[in-house]
């Protein structure tokens, strides 16, 4: 943004001072803070910069990345979605149903339907935001409910568990890298090409940011909301899939509260609830701070208070530092 | 003109609709050429706006049926009509304001290239030279908020008369304009004329529609109530089609006095941030004072500082009394009221009722001391205000929103005086995008009120009614002042002259002439 | 954000994730001060004074505790026994979000050579088995102890109504199977309504008040499987004035509850004491660690607590309580060695 904006008559001509320090720390917060908590961890204790440690990271958000990368596309739209907690559970239990050693179909159609569950809570969140005008909010907090229901019924409130050997297989590794690793990857850069370099993104992010404006230009409002909450359900019900392989069970409860999680890790990367602004490297910087704060707080043996009221701070200063950079910028 | 025998590009055939069972178009007939600027005349709520939406498909008329180059149309969906070559241009400005500027003018109208990504590169060129194809020297990677009004309503005019436009719908698309973005508009529109389109265009300024157009037509209550090539109509008779009634006079006679000689405000060395010049003049008692200018000559922030709505330095005086600059609630108390520019975002709060936006200011003294709402009281001192600023209403409890853009305005304005008269009102832009009708009566509110002693601050980039409501005008440029003429003195080559920075013969005050890159942006 | 900067920065950070990654090495182990590592479902009131214990025990041995909370999440458990692992921590102790979870983490855990032990809630056969001990109440015990003074209370006749902990927790599934097992010797007493209540005295609360307008003076006796149940019951019996008529028995020995128990409002509640038995799992991973004898199943029989003797342990736990502080390790090793673990 800067660069551009320079070029608007008025702006001064750049040069460095202790102003414009001040304002590139602001703007790069999130990178600094990440960084400094990095080198913190890594002075303070040796078991934390391992390769093994960041790879128990990384496994341990892939999960969270998934669903932060869904709230993403929705939020950017100007909506949310709490329905992708209960999804995961869903999904997870729809999956290991089938994915029992004595089941009749293969891992593959097991995974595939853990996926469809997701979808179709993610259809129904579009129909009724896009189609029916539900808010939001209502709609994804019902089909919350809805979902973590189904998931209940489906598991008659009992772990599901006894998986194939195969279906398990999907935590493991893949050429010496943990499989949701690899699948959180190539999810996040598919998002990442979608939403900066296509026709679709665009159209997100015209959506979100003047949904008139955006209609008048002849961008169609209901397919482009039907397919963000769509997305959405599709990598919550992979997310789902992959944590029921990793717990080696599919649990109904699974997931609660990791709505919350994504909307946070997306808010932290600096994309705007009023739809419109941000951009995914925000939200994967949002997952990662999350990550590292969990992993690194439990190293340092914080207590889990205590880790409740930094993770809070730390969500409120991110979004104030957005919010001044923004008035800076204005 | 194109010739009788070319077929029309638009034809309406007994077209209505209505809302919730209140008809906004009845029965319309009408057809518009190829190649022609026709102008729709009308008083607000007169039903130009749905017309223009029937046409863009973004409603479905009730009945009738509508023509489009030859085709009856069947479905009404903005990307059918868009497909068919029409563009419209809305009278609200929707940029989309965190997407850059180029994503602005090319959405809708992807160039895709392989796995169907955009291709970026491209398309910013596409977008700088459609920019530089109608003399806009704009970077087209901004992001569209950093704009200005003046530049986001070019932008918005290229986006929607870019893509092979055959009809091109504008709706007021000069109310946020100065006459010298207004005369680049008018070079958009002829190019688009001469390339064969048929436009439509919304105005309430009579001087422009004698300036471009072929034909009017004039609409009220939902019909047309005449259509005729410009030339054989009068402005009293376009006026008269629009209100119904004749309007013998737009604007009032003005007191001969410009007010007494008792100073109210004084302002001294006020210098608003991001501008580098400094602003000083005295305001009268009963004195309404003009503030002339380009868009972005820093008025509004100008006007805003004294408010206290903006951080400044400098000093203000009132009544003798120093003001403390950036405290709003303390100026509103010590009587300064303020009407904004926009009166959508900050003028009244359409979600509320009309009575809540008229009290909104005044809660405390209509605060019993128990903490509750006397509102009876509040009911009777609102209903005497909107006698006397004469609001059209249904009931009190009305939401402002289901105003037309004159009574909202007038809402704001009345607000300021549910109880004791205001010292100083602030008056930014107070007849943007108001009908004719409804002017005319503002203008004689603001002329009581200045009759009763009230000092009284309009910027306006309206010249006549800058001309004729003002006892003295201030330019403004670069966020200082160019210049003061006196009531003898205006006329609107002077004030145009000295806004653009160009030397007058009249004395000169204030600062120096500044860059003059960022006119064209702000 | 601009661009180039970002990737600099990523940059930045990837390559100080090289640099420590070739410095990367594993922790110290000294098993004179051993290192432990808990992981344990959520911070709750029980699992919160736990904590005491096991930090009490860990500073009489000389040993580290680190501590992680899984908020009630797997994945989040899973992730903390990775971290466990990785840390090369002396020993892990687990009170599981879920039984049937964690499998492939404890096996992993037993594999690095890092001995595994299951406190509080009882985990699956197929976890169980790479697990050296398990600490841990017998809930199995408690459940049959509620019911058979109970029993005994309405004459072995009547309908009883019982409120569960919430469904598939392994506190919840051994106490109703205890519950039914003494119904079971009891033809003519009938089960009326078995629901969950989840632990809680406000769930207890509206339940118990709907059993009562439904089945009304069918109730002959309340069983909730813990104390926070039962003084959600005892509360709205109360409301009806039948607080005191209507037994009711809870499990716990919680400070509310043991008031219930003396003021003759809870007929019996069970003792399962945090402190000791949290404590003792830090001793036994401790014992474990340093080539001592550990039992391979250390199941906590919970005191009964009535009205006659509610005053000792009331006193013990709520009045001098740093005093039962200050002698738990010793407790604990005299524990150990007797093997009747819940004695205090």
């Amino acid at each position: 943004m800067s660069q551009s904006t320079d070029t608007v008559a008025f702006a001064p001509p750049p040069r460095l001072d202790a102003r414009q320090i001040g304002r590139f720390a602001l703007r790069y917060s999130l990178v600094i803070i990440l960084a400094l908590f990095l080198v913190t961890l890594a002075v303070s204790n040796r078991s934390f910069l391992t390769v093994s440690n960041m790879n128990v990271i990384l496994i341990q958000v892939a999960a969270n990345a998934l669903l932060a990368t869904g709230a993403t596309f929705v939020i950017l739209t100007g909506g949310i979605d709490l329905s992708v907690g209960s999804i995961v559970g869903l999904a997870g239990v729809s999956a290991a149903l089938f994915a029992q050693n004595d089941g009749a179909l293969t891992c593959a159609e097991a995974v595939g339907l853990g996926v469809l569950s997701g979808a179709a809570i993610g259809a129904f969140n579009g129909l009724l935001v896009a189609f029916a005008k539900v808010p939001p909010f209502v709609a994804t907090l019902g089909n919350m409910t809805v979902a973590s229901g189904l998931a209940f019924v489906f598991s008659d409130g009992q772990p599901i568990s006894g998986l194939s050997d195969e279906f398990l297989a999907l935590s493991g590794n893949i050429g010496g890298v943990s499989i949701p690793v690899v699948v959180m990857i190539v999810a996040v850069v598919i998002s990442w090409v979608v939403l900066a370099r296509t026709r679709f993104g665009m159209h997100i992010y015209a959506v979100g940011g003047n949904a008139h404006a955006a209609r008048v230009a002849g961008v169609g409002l209901r397919g482009t909301r039907f397919a963000v909450y769509t997305i959405s359900g599709v990598l919550a019900g992979i997310a789902g899939v992959l944590l029921a392989a990793r717990a080696t069970a599919g649990i109904a409860n699974t997931g609660t509260g990791y709505e919350l999680n994504a909307i946070a890790a997306a808010v932290i990367g600096g994309i705007s609830l009023m739809g419109g602004r941000g951009s995914l490297i925000g939200t994967i910087f949002g997952f990662l701070i999350i990550g590292v704060l969990d992993n690194g707080l439990n190293i340092i043996n914080v207590s889990p208070f205590y880790q409740l009221i930094v993770k809070g701070l730390i969500i409120i200063g991110a979004v104030f530092v957005d919010s001044i950079t923004h008035r800076t910028e204005d | 003109m194109s010739d009788a025998s070319a077929r029309p590009a638009i034809v309406c055939r007994s077209l209505s609709k209505g809302f919730d069972g209140v008809p906004v178009l009845r029965d319309v007939s009408v057809s518009f050429m190829p190649g022609t600027v026709n102008v729709l005349a009308g008083e607000n709520g007169a039903g130009k706006s749905t017309l223009f939406k029937l046409i863009s498909g973004q409603l479905t008329p009730d009945g009738g049926e509508l023509w489009l180059e030859g085709e009856r149309v069947r479905r009404f969906d903005p990307k059918l009509a868009q497909g068919r070559g029409v563009s419209i241009i809305p009278q609200e400005l929707a940029p989309i304001p965190e997407m850059r500027l180029w994503q602005n003018l090319l959405i809708g109208h992807e160039t895709t290239g392989l796995f169907g990504l955009v291709r970026r590169r491209a398309m910013i060129e596409q977008a700088r030279a459609m920019l530089e194809g109608v003399g806009l020297d704009i970077d087209p990677t901004v992001t569209m908020h950093t704009l200005g009004v003046a530049a986001t309503q070019m932008v918005e005019l290229l986006k929607a008369t870019s893509w092979d436009s055959r009809i091109v719908l504008m709706d007021e698309p000069s109310s946020a304009l100065s006459s010298r973005e207004t005369e680049q508009l008018f070079r958009v529109i002829a190019m688009l004329r001469g390339r064969g389109a048929c436009i439509l265009y919304t105005s309430h300024r009579m001087e422009e529609i004698e300036a471009i157009s072929d034909t009017v037509a004039i609409m009220r209550d939902g019909a047309i109530i005449n259509h005729k090539p410009t030339s054989v109509l009068t402005e009293r008779q376009i006026i008269a089609d629009m209100v119904g009634r004749e309007i013998t006079e737009l604007f009032p006679d003005r007191m001969l006095d410009g007010g007494s000689h008792e100073p109210v405000l004084t302002v001294r060395d006020l210098r608003v941030s991001g501008y580098d010049n400094p602003v000083s003049f005295t305001l009268h008692a009963g004195e309404i004072l003009g503030f002339g200018g380009l868009v972005g000559a820093g008025r509004s922030e100008m006007l805003e500082a004294i408010y206290g709505l903006r951080p400044a330095t400098g000093s203000v005086t009132l009544n003798g009394e120093p003001l403390p600059l950036g405290h709003m609630r303390n100026s509103i108390r010590r009587g300064i009221a303020m009407v904004p520019e926009d009166r959508k975002l900050a003028g009244v709060l359409t979600s509320l009722s009309i009575l809540d936006n008229l009290t909104l200011p005044h809660l405390d003294s209509f605060t019993g001391p128990a903490g509750f709402i006397d509102n009876s009281a509040r009911r009777e001192r609102s209903l005497d205000v909107l006698k006397r600023t004469r609001v059209a209403y249904a009931t009190l409890g009305q939401r402002v929103g289901h105003l037309s853009g004159g009574n909202q305005q007038k809402v704001a304005l009345a607000r300021w005086l549910v109880t004791e008269r205001p010292k100083v009102l602030i008056l930014d832009e107070p007849t943007r995008g108001i009908d004719v009708g409804a002017r005319s009566e503002l203008y004689r509110l603001i002329n009581d009120l200045a009759s009763q002693g009230v000092a009284i601050l309009l910027a306006s980039s309206d010249m006549p009614e800058l001309i004729n409501l003002s006892h003295r005008v201030l330019v403004m440029r670069g966020g200082g002042i160019m210049g003061e003429l006196g009531r003898d003195e205006l006329d609107q080559e002077t004030i145009l002259r000295l806004a653009m920075g160009r030397s007058s013969t009249d004395a000169i005050v204030g600062a120096p002439l500044k860059d003059t890159a960022h006119v064209a942006i702000d | 954000m601009a661009k180039s900067a970002l990737r600099t920065m990523l940059m930045g950070c990837a390559a100080a994730l090289g640099l420590a990654a070739v410095a990367a090495q594993p922790a110290l182990a000294d098993k004179a001060h051993p290192v432990i590592g808990f992981t344990v479902y959520d911070m709750s009131s029980f699992i919160s004074l736990g904590k005491q214990g096991a930090q009490t025990v860990a500073d009489a041995n000389g040993a580290k505790l680190l501590w992680n909370s899984a908020h009630m999440d797997v994945n989040t458990q899973i992730s903390q026994m990775q971290q466990f692992i990785n840390q090369k921590v002396d020993a892990i102790v687990i009170a599981a979000v879920n039984s049937s979870t964690l499998g492939p983490q404890v096996e992993a855990a037993k594999a690095a050579g890092i001995p595994v032990i299951i406190t509080n809630l009882t985990v699956s056969d197929a976890v169980m088995k790479n697990a050296v001990s398990y600490v841990g109440p017998d809930d199995v015990k408690a459940g049959e102890n509620e019911a058979i003074h109970v029993m005994d209370a309405i004459g072995h006749k009547g309908g009883v109504v019982v409120l569960q902990g919430p469904l598939g927790q392994s506190g919840e599934i051994d106490r109703t199977k205890g519950i039914k097992n003494i119904l079971a010797k009891n033809p003519d007493v009938k089960l009326l309504a078995i629901q969950p209540a989840n632990w809680k005295r406000t769930e207890a609360y509206s339940v118990a008040q709907d059993f009562l307008s439904r089945y009304g003076s069918q109730i002959s006796a309340i069983i909730p499987e813990n104390d926070d149940m039962a003084i959600g019951a005892i509360q709205a019996l109360r409301e009806k004035g039948l607080a005191g008529k209507i037994p009711v028995v809870g499990t716990d020995g919680i400070k509310d509850g043991m008031r219930a128990v003396n003021a003759g409002n809870e007929l019996e509640t069970n003792l399962q004491d945090a402190l000791l038995e949290l404590g003792m799992a830090m001793q036994v991973a401790v014992d474990q660690v340093q080539g001592r004898q550990v039992p391979k199943l250390a199941m906590f029989i919970m005191p009964q607590i009535t009205k006659s003797n509610v005053g000792h342990y009331y006193d013990q736990m709520y009045v001098h309580p740093d005093k039962f502080t200050q002698d738990l390790p010793a407790l604990i090793k005299k524990n150990l060695a007797a093997g009747s673990y819940a004695d205090q």
